[in-house]
């Protein structure tokens, strides 16, 4: 079954959209001397790998007969966990930067909707036309804040119990399981007419998270 | 007695709804055979669930200093996703089978309580270390429950959690006599959540849930902020 989920991933345009991304931002990260940018850059590219390795998971997962439960009950799980697990790489850390950790955080979030959209967008069945434009556009605006937040969300988790080492792990796992709800409401509510909620749920977080680091830049100046 | 009425009219007033709430849902479920009872307590549960998370993190947001009081709000908000999922689900006819996501967060929720008791029992690290990696397994079957799509996995894992909490919970009250009405209210849910997995104390412990929560939100608001592991 592994095999056969494996042809079929590369049968589609993933692995190409992969290496186009990979290649160029691995010379970049290179070059770059700025370390907190490297590591930005890293999680980003970790983003585009983990939609390919979902899409091996899901296919797997399909094809062992759970494609009617796959995009609201599984494919969150998958998705979540793949796009969350460097973000293990800062639990051994005693000094966490705040900025660099959720901003890697979303990093790896965002870099997985843009091959999740490239992929969607590629398929055969969809015709370039001023309507799939539109549809970009909003799938693009949603989709990235949607991805970006809900790894974002387990970001704060790891930052917040910095300073208490035994809640690190009760607080991300419980994000973990908040970011996989989160994705989860999305897929299923976009699908119905009640996709509006669903489009404003990841812009309303994304507001959120600006307002809540606005207001701890002004505390930091203060203090 | 008297005093105590008069010191706590809002309070005792949260929890006298609650309880009527309880007694009217178990009257109405036997009395009335269709399922309307079940339905609006359905909703109900979810919307009692968001504005208690709302309150507890407008409290944590004004007057806390983020310790307990942020990990209980975070535990209420994730329970209240979970409801909210099930109800959007519903919504969006999505129902194809009785294990699905929004389990994962109300199980889940206990994690946060888990991390609230650490903070206010001055339970031991290593204490601690041994029952984050039961949480973690626990946390990993509950996955497998939902991706096996499995309902004895369910209550393993929702079995694992009560237990890990109501220790927790018990630890809590035996050592830290400000904390006692909190672990009590923990300890509480514990045990209702546990008597709901029978099929037979289902109704009760689904029906005092609200009430379980209003005591949870008061009993975090009374939280003195004096963290033991801060």
């Amino acid at each position: 079954m592994l095999r056969e989920a494996v042809a079929k991933y590369f049968s589609t345009d993933l692995p190409a959209f992969a290496l186009a991304v990979l290649i160029p931002l691995i010379f970049l990260i290179l070059m770059l001397k700025d370390k907190e940018a490297k590591v930005v850059l890293s999680y980003f590219c970790w983003g585009v790998v983990a939609v390919n390795l979902a899409f091996v998971f899901n296919t797997l997962v399909s094809l062992s007969g759970g494609e009617a439960r796959l995009s609201n009950d599984i494919a969150p799980i998958i998705e979540e966990t793949l796009k969350a697990l460097p973000l293990l790489f800062f639990f051994g850390k005693k000094e966490i930067s705040t900025r660099l950790l959720i901003y890697s955080a979303m990093a790896a979030g965002i870099g997985f909707s843009i091959g999740e959209t490239l992929f969607y967008f590629s398929m055969p069945d969809v015709r370039l036309g001023a309507a799939v434009i539109i549809l970009l556009i909003v799938r693009t605006l949603t989709t990235c804040l949607m991805h970006g937040m809900s790894t974002a969300i387990i970001g704060f988790g790891i930052h917040y119990t910095g300073h208490i080492k035994p809640l690190r792990l009760p607080m991300t796992l419980g994000l973990w399981a908040v970011a996989i709800v989160v994705h989860s409401i999305f897929n299923i509510l976009i699908e119905t007419r009640l996709a509006v909620l669903a489009l404003l749920m990841p812009a309303v977080l994304y507001f959120c998270a600006l307002a809540l680091s606005a207001g701890d830049a002004r505390m930091g100046k203060k203090e | 007695m008297k005093g105590f009425f008069a010191k706590y009219p809002a309070q005792i007033a949260a929890c006298g709804a609650g309880l009527l709430y309880a007694i009217g849902y178990m009257i109405a479920s036997s009395v009335i055979k269709t399922d309307a009872p079940a339905l609006f307590h359905f909703y109900f549960l979810g919307a009692s669930a968001v504005a208690m998370a709302v309150v507890t993190a407008v409290h944590t947001v004004r007057k806390s200093k983020r310790g307990a009081a942020l990990y209980v709000a975070l535990g209420l908000g994730c329970l209240a996703l979970g409801r909210i999922f099930v109800i959007a689900a519903m919504l969006a006819s999505y129902w194809t089978d009785p294990i699905s996501v929004g389990f994962i967060a109300e199980a889940c929720c206990y994690l946060f309580l888990m991390s609230a008791l650490y903070l206010v029992s001055g339970t031991p690290r290593k204490v601690m270390g041994a029952l984050n990696i039961l949480a973690l397994l626990a946390a990993a079957v509950c996955t497998a429950s939902v991706i096996a799509n499995s309902e004895v996995l369910l209550i393993v894992c929702v079995l694992a959690f009560n237990l890990i909490c109501g220790g927790l919970a018990l630890a809590a009250f035996i050592r830290e006599k400000s904390t006692r009405f909190f672990a009590v209210v923990i300890g509480a849910m514990c045990v209702f959540s546990i008597l709901g997995l029978l099929e037979a104390m289902y109704m009760v412990a689904d029906a005092v849930t609200p009430l379980v929560e209003i005591l949870l939100v008061l009993a975090t608001l009374g939280l003195r902020e004096e963290e033991k592991h801060a």
